[in-house]
């Protein structure tokens, strides 16, 4: 029998141990959380959909397969609750992202200023407040494009998930995401310095 | 001409042209994330890096999309994103109540 921390868990779970339960919601709805958050960008929409998502737990558990770990499988639940609340929802911004875009003459050449690193990426995160910034960067993009930046890049699923997630081709979620980190690398001009011609 | 024979030809003349031409900013664009990806054919990533190394503002526009993807996936990495937020205790027993009920 595995002995692995989860799977002694995942036995008392299964077997209805109460001080089980409470031990998943303290370890996992942190997490939980922050990625509710991330999405929905409002407190009681996210704690709404964490709660249903140990609900939705609570109720699988006796099906859990051992495929991923607890953690993993929790955090997959809160994106599909998530996601069937913005669906629901259907008050998305729509905005358009085209003036984030990067712009082409009429030959196809690139119209833009060009910048200068004079710091690497190490040195940029290490700046204070990089993490708000770019939180409130992320969150100005249109929603379509917002959810496929972030369940890609940093809630780290892959192509298909999310073209599963969101019932759309990946075809689709790629250029999304082009869209999407093309319109934030606009947004976070005030990182890079501009080069005087 | 028929139309069909006309958008075949013009089908045939735009997939020759990608082969023997340098690329636009434009087209250069198009390909970015497969490129980043590793999805691109050997002859469509020598297209690419050709246009790449001639054109200096494509290659001031990539670093800045790379490192703007960068930068976002490590932003939310630990140690810079480190333990989430506490979360109200108001949740955890309300979660736990629901389960009970």
């Amino acid at each position: 029998m595995d002995e692995t921390p989860d799977a002694k868990l995942i036995v008392a779970l299964q077997q209805g141990d109460n001080h089980a339960f409470e031990r998943l919601v303290r370890e996992c709805s942190p997490r939980m959380l922050v990625t509710a958050r991330r999405l929905l960008l409002d407190e009681t929409d996210a704690q709404d959909c964490v709660q249903e998502a140990f609900l939705s737990a609570f109720r699988a558990i006796g099906q859990f397969e051992h495929k991923s770990a607890l953690a993993t499988w929790l955090h997959r639940i809160t994106i599909n609750e998530v996601l069937q609340k913005l669906r629901k929802q259907r008050r998305q911004r729509e905005e358009s992202i085209e003036p984030l875009l990067p712009q082409f003459d009429r030959n196809g050449r690139r119209e833009e200023p060009r910048w200068g690193f004079s710091r690497s990426v190490e040195q940029i995160v290490e700046q204070q407040n990089l993490r708000e910034l770019v939180t409130a960067k992320i969150a100005e993009l249109p929603d379509p494009y917002r959810i496929v930046l972030i369940l890609r890049d940093v809630e780290g699923l892959d192509t298909r998930e999310v073209a599963g997630a969101l019932g759309v081709s990946e075809s689709v979620v790629k250029t999304r995401l082009h869209r999407a980190r093309s319109a934030l690398k606009t947004l976070l001009q005030p990182l890079w310095k501009e080069i005087r011609q | 001409m028929s139309r069909l024979k006309q958008l075949i030809e013009l089908i045939k003349r735009w997939l020759s042209s990608f082969g023997q031409r340098n690329i636009s900013c434009a087209e250069f664009e198009d390909f970015i994330l497969a490129y980043l990806e590793g999805n691109l054919s050997a002859r469509q990533q020598r297209i690419f890096e050709v246009h790449l190394q001639a054109c200096p503002h494509c290659q001031n526009y990539l670093e800045a999309y790379r490192r703007t993807v960068a930068i976002s996936k490590k932003v939310f990495e630990s140690p810079h994103a480190p333990v989430p937020e506490e979360v109200p205790e108001e949740l955890i027993q309300a979660i736990l109540k629901s389960r009970a009920g």
